[in-house]
């Protein structure tokens, strides 16, 4: 009968726990709507239903991973910021994920909905090309500037 | 969204802003006693001198932009984004022999506008003016909406005081002293700012373990220590272009230009370049550091100032609060008397007023040095997008600009109908490129295109412009 009781009672503890779990949502919020992010960096923000009052003392937890079941997740931030900036991301596909704990330990809300982050950085021929034409419009500039002066200067000596 | 705290409260917030703003005026007024003639409100009597003309270009180009935007660019786009932000630097440098030909060219000139009208003509003017204008007034409004966001994340005072009351001050005391009062205030406000950065730089320098840093980049944000890191190396020449487009074409450079003495200006401007380097480099490397310090960063162009006030502590935050006071007061203060110069003495005296006597004119620069404190105020308010983005629209305007100056100062052949059309399908050409490719290339693109279409019409259609043209009434 005891162990009837026990069992009750923890089914019931679980069950309580999983409904305060569930009840409350986390979500991220406006989300970059670009396919492919080609700065290597981007701006996250999230939000949850969770009451104001209880609010002053939740924490956020965010993971990064490459793989969507988040097999070897990285926590990236902890803290009470409903949001973060992340730079310095390598090409390639990054997930991440939110929820809501108390002190580090309690958890509030389940891991929010992923989003998924495409980086692919500009391409090498772009690049190159830019540069390349930027010096040349850069050095032209200083050539016209510095050579125009000289001469100017001679032409000024010469006048007077 | 912005739950990061304060690190000053409130109170020492207005304290401190109302102690500096003080401060400003009454230094503004006094340094104004002197300003007697249209030359002097305007120009500053045309006389002045190395130390306050290195002090004055310095400062006004230690901008919020400085402390905000090196700092976001070294987030962005790592050991390439600091390089990228101070090759803003060489903007002075290659304006300092410019400045020396431009006052030996136009003596009695007021405004870049007069170069253009008379080496170009009026299209071209109208042109130019049309993108000088434009970009004044999108660097004001970037300003303001710095300032406050920056007394709003280190104080908590919100937003719209802070907008207000560093737009007030600065109003003020423009209008009491015009330039005089200008290059006064930019003078106390360079060499605290350069104290302020030393002291800050040093101490961060010494808190910090470097290699903990480096190991936490190479770690967490592995891309910004890449040597072949496309966006930042696209933004490298871009935003190089964007600092000489800026300085080569802008009322606030060509002002200082004509108010510095005789041989003083190419001087001046080498010494600014010079001195300006290591300030977007130290406030850029502090924003690195985030990382190892375990602070969030929400908004990328409150990086700087976050970092830096938290790791200094309470009186830290106190030096970052006057150092960006500073530095907002300085650029606001020359954009301000340099786009009203502009106003007056372009559109006002040239299209509408042309007998207008000098008692007129002053009066006329300072209604306009008040309306466009209340314009900026106005669009301040609702506070539009991030500060890159605002400002680097006007990128393709001003790079677009670039070879119709350098070529009208040193070149007989450069014609109005190069300058016109380079300007024109540059700045076209770089808002394309804005929108389809990104704000990286678009001043990039802007330049070449003008770059183009100038040497083009040059040869193929030489000008035979007088250079005596330029020194008449």
């Amino acid at each position: 009968m005891k162990t009837i009781q026990l069992f009750f009672l923890i089914f019931n503890f679980f069950f309580i726990y999983a409904n305060y779990l569930y009840s409350f949502d986390i979500h991220f919020i406006d989300i970059p709507n670009k396919s492919k992010i080609k700065t290597g960096y981007i701006n996250l923000k999230w939000d949850t239903n969770i009451t104001k009052a209880k609010d002053m003392t939740i924490m956020y937890e965010l993971e990064k991973s490459t793989k969507p079941t988040f097999k070897i997740p990285s926590q990236i931030y902890m803290g009470y910021d409903k949001g973060t900036f992340i730079s310095g991301l390598p090409e390639g596909t990054h997930y991440f994920r939110v929820r809501a704990v108390k002190d580090k330990t309690e958890i509030l809300t389940g891991w929010s909905k992923p989003i998924q982050v495409d980086v692919e950085y500009q391409s090498k021929t772009l690049t190159i090309s830019l540069m390349i034409s930027g010096g040349v419009i850069f050095l032209a500039i200083v050539l016209v500037v510095l050579v125009g002066n000289h001469l100017k200067r001679k032409e000024e000596g010469e006048d007077t | 969204m912005n739950y990061q705290e304060a690190v000053l409260s409130q109170e020492t917030g207005w304290v401190l802003m109302v102690l500096l703003g003080i401060f400003w005026i009454a230094l503004g007024a006094y340094w104004g006693r002197k300003s007697k003639t249209i030359d002097d409100y305007m120009l500053a009597g045309r006389n002045v001198g190395l130390a306050l003309g290195t002090a004055t270009a310095m400062a006004t180009w230690i901008t919020s932009n400085t402390t905000m935007l090196a700092p976001q660019f070294a987030i962005q786009m790592g050991i390439w984004g600091l390089v990228a932000y101070s090759t803003a630097s060489i903007g002075l440098l290659l304006f300092a022999p410019m400045a020396r030909r431009i006052r030996n060219l136009i003596p009695k000139g007021f405004t870049s506008g007069d170069f253009v009208y008379i080496r170009y003509g009026r299209a071209t003017w109208i042109l130019f003016i049309l993108i000088s204008i434009f970009y004044s007034l999108t660097w004001l409004v970037s300003m303001g909406m710095a300032g406050g966001i920056l007394l709003n994340s280190l104080t908590g005072i919100p937003y719209e005081y802070g907008v207000t009351v560093i737009l007030f001050v600065c109003v003020l005391y423009t209008l009491l002293g015009g330039l005089y009062a200008v290059i006064g205030t930019d003078y106390f406000q360079s060499v605290i700012i350069l104290i302020g950065i030393v002291i800050i730089g040093a101490t961060v320098l010494f808190k910090l373990d470097l290699d903990v840093i480096y190991i936490d980049i190479a770690t967490e944000q592995p891309a910004l220590l890449y040597i072949f890191f496309p966006p930042a190396l696209i933004a490298l020449f871009n935003n190089l272009l964007f600092g000489v487009g800026e300085i080569t074409h802008s009322n606030v450079w060509w002002s200082r230009a004509f108010a510095m003495g005789k041989g003083i200006g190419q001087k001046a401007y080498t010494l600014a370049g010079i001195l300006w380097v290591p300030i977007p480099i130290a406030a850029g490397f502090i924003a690195l550091s985030s990382g190892s310090l375990g602070i969030n960063v929400i908004s990328p162009d409150m990086i700087g100032p976050t970092v830096a006030s938290k790791v200094l502590g309470y009186y830290g935050a106190i030096s970052v609060f006057i150092i960006i006071f500073c530095s907002l007061a300085s650029s606001i203060d020359s954009l301000l008397a340099a786009t009203s110069d502009l106003i007056t003495e372009d559109i006002y005296h040239k299209l509408f007023n042309s007998h207008a006597d000098e008692i007129k004119l002053k009066k006329v620069s300072a209604i306009i040095i008040i309306l466009l404190g209340l314009f900026t105020w106005i669009v301040c308010l609702p506070k539009i997008g991030t500060l890159a983005t605002v400002l680097f629209f006007a990128g393709p305007m001003v790079g677009s600009t670039i070879w119709p100056i350098i070529t009208g100062i040193y070149w007989k052949k450069a014609g109005f109908i190069g300058a016109f059309w380079g300007m024109f399908l540059g700045t076209t050409c770089g808002l394309i490129a804005y929108f389809v490719l990104g704000w990286y290339t678009a001043t990039l693109i802007g330049t070449g295109i003008s770059m183009l279409i100038v040497c083009l019409f040059s040869f193929l259609f030489p000008a035979d412009f007088d250079w005596k043209e330029l020194n008449k009434e």
